[in-house]
């Protein structure tokens, strides 16, 4: 399940082109953006720079989730958007999350596009694309907003760790930039 | 040529003072916000904290482009919008993903430029390049929320955009940026404002009285190089 919850008209909704032999499209998950400005899927242990969130999906009668196989697909882009996503968007596979919360895009094979708490990510650089503003246990479903991005280092110790409270390696000094 | 991908709608235009008698007006360059708010060409060899885009030109009868004649000028400040930008608009060779800054090197005084290649100094970041199309002689930027970040000998050096840069910059986002990258949990993370820029995030600025989500005039001290340099964060490596 994947949400939108910022008024449509306030968001901006892109078509990019894809391959429609190999692009793999679910509303929700995300997307790497390549130099000619086509949207890739994303490939196991390959963070990127830059990733969009695809809206449109596989192929249906549903508005505007046939792109695929003309070759495009919409994505959303704009900053500052609250959506909401269950396990089709989010994984918890690593823990769950807490308010507050940076999310990148997951590589691990398992959950390739979906996002994941940086703290609880493989260790890596990371795209900082989203913010968990909330989160309802009994239903796995988290309220994100859409960040104007950063790129953020998460460092090995951190991301061994499974409480979300317990902050890993420590918080966000210098130090921990340098020792990364 | 600049050329706004993003609905004109959806884009906050301000129409600001300028004088009439030196500003030199054209689309796609960035001019910096003075204290009383009215917009001045790029200085050579100094960064300004706040900087906007210059969506008008000079005196002609196209719509919204003869403002300069009674001395203003409309700039496009909005974040999170995407720009067509071509070659003669930016400088430095952009790679995917570098985020960029005004220039304020001589001859390219207004240009965007990659943080990782432009004069040492800090910097206020406002875009980042996202879709890379040389042969066609443009890019495509979208305008990010801004923070303050700095470029240090090394980084200068470096041409290479995937080469290394040390991690001297000392990240003090504006309050919406600082908020978004230092989560209360407290996530051990080092920001690298481009895949070879690495820079660290300074708490002390993040908390500083200056982060905060204000206009142009509070915006200018967040992002002021007193208020955001913390030189002891920069330094580890």
């Amino acid at each position: 399940m994947f949400e939108i919850l910022t008024p449509m008209e306030k968001v901006e909704r892109v078509s990019r082109a894809i391959n429609p032999t190999t692009f793999v499209a679910t509303p929700g998950i995300w997307a790497l953006l390549y130099t000619d400005g086509s949207l890739r899927n994303v490939a196991a242990t390959v963070n990127n720079l830059i990733n969009k969130l695809v809206i449109g999906s596989a192929s249906s009668n549903v508005y505007e989730s046939h792109d695929v196989e003309v070759g495009r697909i919409a994505t959303m882009e704009s900053f500052g958007i609250r959506c909401q996503t269950d396990s089709q968007g989010f994984t918890t596979a690593h823990g769950v999350p807490v308010l507050g919360d940076q999310l990148v895009v997951s590589t691990n094979a398992a959950t390739l596009g979906k996002l994941i708490p940086l703290r609880l990510s493989t260790p890596g650089t990371y795209e900082v694309v989203a913010r968990v503003e909330g989160w309802t246990l009994a239903t796995s479903v988290v309220v994100y907003k859409t960040l104007s991005p950063v790129m953020v280092t998460n460092a090995s110790s951190a991301s061994s760790s499974a409480s979300p409270s317990t902050s890993p390696s420590g918080s966000t000094s210098p130090s921990a930039s340098a020792s990364a | 040529m600049l050329e706004i991908l993003t609905p004109m709608s959806k884009i906050d235009r301000v129409s600001r003072k300028i004088n009439a008698d030196t500003f030199s007006s054209e689309p796609g360059i960035w001019g910096y916000v003075a204290a009383d708010e009215s917009l001045v060409n790029i200085i050579t060899g100094t960064n300004k904290p706040v900087n906007k885009l210059v969506m008008t030109r000079a005196s002609s009868n196209t719509y919204e482009s003869n403002e300069l004649a009674v001395g203003r000028i409309t700039t496009m400040e909005s974040v999170g919008i995407r720009c067509k930008v071509t070659s003669e608009l930016y400088t430095g060779t952009p790679v995917q993903g570098d985020f960029m800054v005004v220039s304020s090197a001589s001859g390219t005084e207004g240009r965007l430029i990659p943080i990782r290649v432009s004069a040492i100094g800090t910097y206020e970041v406002v875009a980042r390049a996202e879709e890379i199309h040389n042969s066609d002689g443009y890019i495509v930027i979208r305008t990010l929320s801004p923070y303050s970040d700095s470029n240090d000998v090394s980084a200068s050096a470096s041409i290479s955009p995937s080469g290394s840069r040390s991690p001297s910059g000392s990240r003090s986002p504006s309050s919406s940026a600082s908020a978004s990258i230092s989560p209360s949990s407290s996530t051990s993370a080092s920001i690298s404002p481009s895949s070879s820029t690495s820079a660290s995030i300074s708490p002390s600025a993040s908390t500083s009285p200056s982060a905060s989500e204000s206009p142009s005039s509070s915006e200018s001290a967040s992002v002021s190089p007193s208020a955001s340099t913390s030189p002891s964060a920069s330094t580890s490596v």
